[in-house]
């Protein structure tokens, strides 16, 4: 491992290289879409709703009813005027809450009715809805991932699938979610890597994802400034080009700048490797051996002093070969 | 941005946990009777006192002490120091009020916290991360609270979607340009590797030497 940060980084591009695609792609969804129409809302209109006043003799709740309870409210649920007790005041209306309803003039426990609900649902909806199906649904609800709570799910007939979701307990629409929400739905999954269904990004999966990709970006970018000198060289000086010294075990090592249009044996001396020659080029004394992964013909001089093995593996003298014909070099 | 709680950048730790209410002396009936025309009539705590929230269609607020049935004057400086010290969780810090600050509906807010909160009460506390509540002064509620790390990761998410002046917009050019150009570079680079990988490098035939 010479070259600890094209090694880092092409490994590491293995692993999470996918997964920085899949972060692009699903980015670039975001970035494209409108979100009115992604988050299922193309046909979602809010009801007008007229204030009815309360009536004169609601009743008031036993003091028993307030053990424990943070907050009560008196207000109107589906036109019926009702206490809410609420025992948990959750930060977000996705958590788990914990709300009683009684019916303000009774006192009775009250709950939305099938035919409420539908009601409610047809009228958030701008076109006909020609509903097909209404059930109470428990979490975890496959359309709403992070959902904590039961929720109304009234079905559409339409083409786009339509399922209306409403809150038993503020009888308030939640979402419509169609097929451009479930399609909006799996690039959130994809995005956070959310593949539990929690609604979050705060998962171990994501930070190792994360940590490594920062890893990945930082190698590349590291490799780029060390490579970049050579880069530049290699753009702007004429006469000179760049060359690989390898390893002697064949792996990747250094690059050189060295001038064009020389045989390797002497233009290998402006980077200061000087290889052994007796004659001093002349193809006669066969000490100037090199190897190199490029293919090259075979002089006769490099018949004369190299096996048929030692060609075959791409050794030859440096003397009988121009620097222009080879880009990576490997000297003993 | 994933390695911290989304909860802890809400700073849904920087107050107390909600106290259960206590009996009201004047009940809800004569609240209903009072103002029947209300949207709805809320029962909570604010500061240790229960207290009425009447709100109407239009937004207006009234708030009336359920122990007295008076309606509450807005919230005064000493009140809102009051509020915001009982209702902040680390006690260490509760009586350390760095600065308070009182914005008008006319007043431009600060860039942390929505206008639709006007008129509010700004109250930073002398800790750690320089925690901030407002307190909303009509109605003494405490209608957002801010530290020092959502601020950070208010302008990591601004980096995230490239959106410079508000950080609201995703569906922005200069986002969807430097998107493309990643998406060039990723498929560049799934190349490069695969080609790597497919192809192993021509120098390993070069064992002999």
């Amino acid at each position: 491992m010479k070259q600890p940060l094209a090694f880092i980084h092409k490994w590491l591009g293995l692993v999470v290289g996918l997964q920085l695609l899949i972060w692009i792609l699903t980015g670039i969804y975001f970035n494209w879409v409108d979100h009115r129409i992604a988050k299922g809302n193309e046909l979602r209109q809010s009801s007008s709703h007229t204030v009815k006043p309360f009536p004169i003799d609601i009743i008031d709740l036993d003091e028993k009813h307030f053990i424990g309870v943070k907050r009560v409210e008196l207000t109107h649920l589906a036109e019926t005027p009702v206490y809410q007790l609420y025992y948990s005041l959750p930060a977000h209306n996705n958590q788990k809450q914990d709300v009683k309803t009684f019916h303000a003039e009774t006192g009775l426990p009250f709950s939305l009715t099938q035919n409420t609900v539908k009601n409610i649902a047809s009228n958030s909806y701008s076109a006909e809805a020609e509903i097909s199906d209404i059930e109470l649904m428990y979490p975890p609800h496959t359309d709403l991932a992070g959902e904590e709570n039961p929720l109304w799910r009234v079905v559409v007939n339409d083409s786009a699938q339509t399922h209306i979701y409403v809150s038993p307990i503020t009888g308030k629409v939640i979402a419509h979610v169609n097929n451009a929400r479930r399609l909006h739905n799996i690039m959130f999954m994809l995005h956070f890597m959310d593949y539990a269904k929690t609604g979050g990004f705060n998962h171990t999966l994501i930070t190792v994802f994360a940590v490594l990709n920062l890893i990945f970006v930082g190698s590349g970018v590291l490799w780029l400034i060390k490579k970049l000198p050579m880069m530049v060289h290699a753009v702007f000086s004429s006469g000179k080009k760049p060359i690989e010294l390898l390893q002697n075990n064949g792996s990747s090592g250094v690059h050189a700048l060295v001038p064009k249009g020389e045989v390797i044996l002497h233009s290998l001396r402006n980077v200061n490797i000087h290889l052994p020659s007796i004659c001093g080029g002349g193809g006669v004394c066969g000490s100037c051996k090199f190897q190199t992964p490029d293919t090259l013909p075979v002089t006769e001089a490099d018949k004369a002093h190299c096996s048929p093995q030692e060609l075959a593996h791409g050794i030859r003298l440096a003397c009988q070969h121009s620097i222009d014909a080879i880009s990576k070099i490997s000297v003993p | 941005m994933v390695l911290t709680d989304i909860h802890f950048i809400h700073g849904e730790s920087l107050l107390k946990p909600a106290t259960p209410i206590s009996s009201p002396t004047v009940p809800f009936s004569e609240l209903a009777k009072a103002y029947p025309r209300a949207d709805s009539v809320t029962l909570l705590t604010i500061a240790k006192s229960t207290v009425y929230k009447v709100e109407f269609e239009d937004a207006a607020t009234h708030v009336i002490d359920a122990k007295t049935g008076k309606v509450l004057a807005p919230i005064s400086t000493s009140k809102a120091l009051a509020i915001a010290q009982q209702s902040f969780a680390d006690s260490r810090y509760a009586d350390k009020i760095k600065s308070i600050h009182y914005y008008s509906e006319t007043d431009s807010p600060p860039s942390d916290v929505s206008p639709r909160w006007l008129p509010f009460w700004r109250v930073e506390f002398d800790a750690p991360l320089s925690p901030t509540l407002y307190i909303q002064a009509n109605t003494g509620e405490i209608v957002s609270k801010r530290h020092d790390m959502w601020r950070l990761f208010d302008w990591m998410w601004r980096f995230h979607i490239m959106d410079y002046d508000d950080g609201e917009n995703i569906n922005n050019p200069l986002l969807m340009f430097f998107s493309v150009i990643s998406l060039f570079g990723g498929v560049a680079g799934a190349t490069l590797l695969v080609q790597r990988l497919r192809a192993p490098q021509a120098t390993q035939k070069g064992e002999v030497i």
